[in-house]
């Protein structure tokens, strides 16, 4: 028993270094979506047979590492690091523009780790709350997503267009979905997935190819990018994130952080922005402001990160959370090793304390490499990515990401599947505002729905 | 360095968040595929020949590690060769820029003259240190905008 435990330790462990580490890296590059880039590593690594534990520390690890070198661009050049980011980038601006940007981003990425820290017990203990209606929300899972995707659609930025879509939509998927078995006879899922994933990529190419549309998308020159002067003010090499912000931080921080945690079906941009509104009316002083509501609003998004994923997970093991649908989706369906219909994931194979312990080395591993990192070495580093990774050679990694997967899935069936998907759903998200959680819920709802209006099953 | 006839201008694009060059990103996407997809599908058939006896699902999730690893070397391939299409630009800052930061936010300087004295040891000394107590401290009246 304790060598198997040993042994489990171990693989939670190396997976939450190796997540930590590549996902400090993938975090520096702004704009880089989350779903694109934790979702499928962390498919791999399901499928090559990781043991739960070591994926959900891998996946607690690579989230918050991530999360935390994403506020890199956002404080240093004014660039939101992940769609998260966007409610910061004022306040971050401000400061940037006094000369302070440094400040920022610590404040920033040190209130994100006191945020992981309290969110991790508290969405373990919600989810234990909640556990005992599991059976009833597992049974009336279809019906709850599809009243999900209609209330996700409404408050989508194309409210309307998104609940007009809804149903045609879910034929589409459903449609491929049946081709899928008829080429094969297995339904897909990651083709499906990566394909509403890489979608506003393949958006704007279809825009470029188009000699009509070419002209939005055009430039006549580089694209130009401000960063701020390097100014380091501590000593050694790690920080303590305790000692940057001040007692009032602390707890607004952790407040914000625990109450996040509680709204783990809300729209995570949603809550930052009201957590910043709410500290802004309160505190006092432009800088004392600042610097709090951007600690504050960045333990949101990682509280949320954090809450978004344990709670629906450990409690009810269907994806019910935008996370969960998002970068969180192999943990609870990755086919054949994970399935969300019948459950059998994470929630089924970690026990409560498991969930605790492996997320706290998840934190502690981000909080170990990502953090002394981006404290550290946060404008060298951003300066190596704008010199030498081209946008043209991330577009090629996604590129050739998205056809391996889909085709290890479903051969190039599966490739024609993403790349419809991808087609037609990043055409909506575009253009019409129907944001890849509308999609992805749609997804989950599709099959239901297919089956009570259409009688296809 | 590529040379241009006359005044033709470089296709530039924002793809996905960025600009690129639309000749490169084309052999971008396509050296993608390629080195990827060659990966897979030669990890997977080196695998069936070599380890025969390896289960089926462990084969091919072996073989998709291959192929990510394709990935990351056309990434890097690709980055070796299309340069990025961006330029760098340092901020810099003086005393004036932040006074004038400040007026361009409307900010009510009485206002935060008075609201400073109301802020805890810590962050007025974390403000002396990044020099900025002063900024906020003065009052309008002491305040000209100079050069």
């Amino acid at each position: 028993m304790d060598a198997l435990f040993f042994n489990e330790l171990l693989w939670g462990l190396g997976a939450a270094l190796a997540g930590g580490i590549i996902f400090s890296g993938i975090g520096l590059i702004s704009g880089t979506d989350e779903t694109a880039t934790i979702a499928p590593l962390t498919l791999l690594i399901i499928l090559l047979g990781f043991p739960p534990v070591a994926v959900f520390a891998w996946f607690i690890a690579a989230a918050v590492s991530k999360h935390m070198t994403h506020a890199i661009p956002t404080a240093l050049m004014g660039v939101p690091g992940d769609t998260m980011a966007v409610p910061m980038l004022q306040d971050a601006s401000v400061l940037r523009r006094l000369g302070v940007p440094h400040i920022a981003l610590r404040k920033m990425i040190s209130g994100s780790i006191i945020a992981a820290f309290v969110a991790l017990p508290i969405s373990v203990g919600f989810a234990s709350l909640l556990a005992p209606y599991a059976e009833a929300v597992k049974s009336w899972a279809p019906i709850i997503f599809t009243v999900a995707a209609v209330i996700i659609a409404y408050t989508s930025n194309g409210r309307w267009a998104s609940i007009f879509v809804l149903i045609p939509f879910a034929f589409l998927m459903q449609g491929l979905n049946k081709m899928a078995i008829a080429a094969l006879g297995k339904s897909v899922f990651i083709s499906i997935f990566l394909g509403i994933a890489i979608g506003p990529m393949f958006a704007d190419l279809v825009t470029l190819l188009s000699p009509v549309s070419r002209h939005l998308l055009l430039r006549s020159q580089p694209r130009e990018f401000w960063l701020a002067p390097e100014l380091k003010s501590w000593k050694g090499y790690f920080p303590n994130p305790l000692h940057v912000l001040t007692g009032e931080q602390k707890l607004y921080t952790a407040a914000a952080a625990a109450i996040a945690s509680l709204t783990f079906t809300f729209s995570p941009v949603g809550m930052t922005v009201m957590a910043g509104e709410i500290i802004s009316s309160r505190v006092k002083s432009l800088y004392q402001r600042l610097t709090t509501s951007l600690a504050a609003m960045n333990g949101v998004t990682e509280a949320t990160y954090i809450a978004e994923t344990v709670i629906p997970l450990m409690a009810f093991g269907i994806p019910l959370s935008p996370m969960a649908l998002g970068p969180a989706a192999p943990l609870f369906n990755a086919p054949p090793v994970f399935t969300s219909q019948p459950v059998h994931n994470l929630h089924n194979l970690l026990a409560p304390y498991q969930f605790l312990l492996y997320g706290f080395i998840g934190v502690m591993v981000a909080s170990l490499v990502a953090y002394p990192f981006s404290m550290n070495y946060a404008r060298k580093a951003s300066v190596w990515v704008l010199q030498k990774v081209s946008q043209e050679a991330i577009i090629s990694m996604f590129t050739g990401l998205i056809i391996v997967l889909s085709y290890y899935e479903a051969g190039v069936v599966g490739i024609a599947i993403s790349i419809t998907i991808a087609i037609l759903g990043g055409i909506l998200n575009r253009y019409f505002g129907i944001h890849t959680g509308v999609q992805y819920m749609t997804y989950y709802a599709s099959g239901y729905l297919v089956l009570t209006l259409f009688g296809i099953k | 360095m590529s040379e241009v006839f006359g005044v033709e201008k470089k296709p530039f694009a924002d793809v996905w968040g960025d600009t690129v060059d639309l000749k490169h990103l084309a052999s971008a996407m396509i050296i993608g595929i390629l080195i990827s997809l060659t990966c897979y599908i030669g990890g997977l058939n080196y695998l069936q020949a070599n380890f025969p006896k390896l289960p089926v699902n462990l084969m091919t999730a072996y073989a998709l590690l291959i192929g990510i690893l394709g990935c990351l070397l056309s990434a890097i391939i690709s980055a070796k060769l299309f340069k990025p299409k961006r330029t760098l630009n340092e901020d810099h800052f003086s005393e004036a820029d932040r006074d004038a930061v400040l007026d361009e936010l409307n900010i009510d300087r009485e206002k935060e003259a008075e609201e400073l004295k109301t802020v805890g040891p810590k962050i007025v000394k974390e403000m002396k240190d990044l020099q900025i107590y002063d900024l906020f401290a003065k009052k309008s009246v002491d305040h000209k905008v100079g050069e």
